[in-house]
């Protein structure tokens, strides 16, 4: 009988470790947030992550996300604004940050600073003092490769940024239409292959008025992508988007993630770090009883330089 | 009883093989950090090449796309192939700021320094000499070569 006991025990032993081992070895993707060492940008740095977390698509990966706030008790982020000669672009250590991001293990490392207003986006985001909450999210999502869908309104930017006009992104795309389109079969037919979401708009959404090229605005599902006008250089060179309301990527407040904007970045999220096993449904309570919520863990100082292993084993949680 | 301990012990082997199979078919891999800078056409691979213990994870599937790879990584020791893989490295550096009316006003520069993980296997690490090269996947430009000699 004892055997028995002993084999049903371990058997559940092994289950245990069976489901265990799925979520343990499971993809994680981890994103640091560096404040510089005033009590200000500390506690922005958790506003940040809070918002990050309680974001789509971050809000459904549970513990398949992983959201750390340092503390630069040392001062060596040293941010500072006016990067590349361009006023209000900020800039932080790069140096330091590179360093932390290999020493932490972490996919994205953005530096927070109360001292300036503004924000940057792109392999280094770096976070200013700004109220408006939609920003965190706006940057964070240029590291995932989505473009702005607002449009530069001045000559000054259209020298800067515009002329050359850059390579399409994944929510922006540079279209010269034809003057005339028969169909709107004979649209999509000429311009799937350039427009990057083209799989993602209904075969139901028009991407012609009339018989010029380009989705009416107010007349499909907001939620649904289609072929609108606008974004980034719009104003001078013919530039597409996937929506026509206030999107995250056009404004940073009222803003809505779409879903296009959440697919892209899960999408960048599996290449860097593998497919993540579950992700929560959108607009459901249940969900995958491996995943349980993404915890922001916080206010550690910085890790020595050269550490190499988890950081979690060698910082010292402030009190 | 008998029948019950051998329904036991079926499913509890099932179990154990199904854990001890699954990690000879499936490659470790390490999460890596390059910089690529594309004045100097360098990349550095800023990961260690020791891996640190609990780094390695193991995939079983090919790793996925971005669905918006711009660039190559190729790994090779001494010119053998190691390891390559497409890629998605943001080139782009943008900067906002809200203004008055909350409206973003802003702009994009060319990003002249990249900052980019991906996940590499944890075998190519142990090999002594690594050359890296990055190639922009539209125009097969090499964006930045590297090197890493683990004896130097």
């Amino acid at each position: 009988m004892n055997k028995l006991v002993g084999i049903i025990l371990s058997t559940v032993f092994f289950f245990s470790l069976f489901l265990f081992s799925s979520n343990a070895f499971a993809a994680r993707f981890k994103i640091a947030l560096f404040a510089e060492r005033d009590q200000k940008s500390l506690e922005l740095a958790f506003t940040f992550a809070e918002i990050i977390r309680t974001a789509e698509p971050f809000r459904r990966m549970g513990n398949q996300l992983e959201i750390v706030v340092y503390h630069d008790t040392r001062g060596e982020l040293q941010c500072f604004t006016g990067y590349l000669d361009i006023p209000n672009l900020l800039h932080c250590n790069s140096d330091f940050l590179e360093r932390m991001q290999d020493v932490l293990g972490v996919n994205r490392m953005i530096a927070v600073t109360s001292r300036f207003p503004g924000a940057a986006g792109g392999s280094r985001p770096v976070l200013g003092n700004n109220p408006e909450s939609g920003i965190v999210l706006h940057e964070l999502f240029h590291t995932f490769g989505l473009g702005d869908e607002y449009d530069y309104t001045t000559q000054e930017q259209f020298r800067a940024y515009c002329n050359p006009p850059s390579t399409n992104r994944s929510n922006t795309v540079l279209i010269r239409p034809f003057s005339f389109y028969s169909s709107n079969m004979a649209a999509r037919s000429l311009h799937k292959n350039q427009i990057p979401w083209f799989s993602d708009i209904k075969p139901t959404t028009l991407i012609i008025s009339g018989s010029k090229l380009g989705t009416t605005e107010g007349i499909f599902p907001p939620q649904d992508a289609g072929l609108y006008r606008g974004g980034e250089c719009s104003k001078w060179v013919p530039t597409w988007k996937p929506y026509y309301n206030n999107t995250i990527m056009r404004s940073v407040v009222q803003a809505e993630i779409m879903p296009l904007h959440s697919k892209i970045v899960i999408d960048v999220m599996q290449a860097e770090i593998g497919e993540l096993i579950s992700l929560k449904p959108m607009n459901s309570p249940d969900r995958d009883p491996r995943i349980s919520e993404t915890r922001i863990r916080g206010g550690l100082s910085n890790p020595p330089n050269n550490a190499r292993s988890d950081s979690e084993k060698r910082v010292n949680p402030a009190k | 009883m008998n029948w019950l301990m051998l329904c036991v012990s079926a499913i509890l082997m099932g179990s154990l093989s199904t854990l001890g199979n699954a990690a000879p078919h499936c490659p470790q891999y390490v999460l890596s950090t390059w910089k690529l800078d594309s004045l100097k056409s360098t990349l550095t691979l800023l990961t260690p090449l020791k891996v640190q213990p609990g780094r390695a994870q193991e995939y079983c599937r090919p790793l996925p796309s971005s669905n918006q790879d711009n660039v190559e990584l190729e790994i090779t020791s001494k010119g053998k192939p190691v390891f390559s893989r497409n890629l998605f490295v943001n080139d782009v550096l943008y900067f906002d700021l809200p203004s008055s009316e909350s409206e973003l006003v802003g702009g994009r520069v060319v990003d002249p320094i990249r900052i980019f993980s991906t996940l590499i296997p944890e075998a190519a690490l142990k090999q002594p000499v690594l050359e890296f090269r990055l190639k922009n996947l539209s125009t097969q430009k090499v964006l930045g070569t590297g090197k890493r000699d683990a004896n130097e």
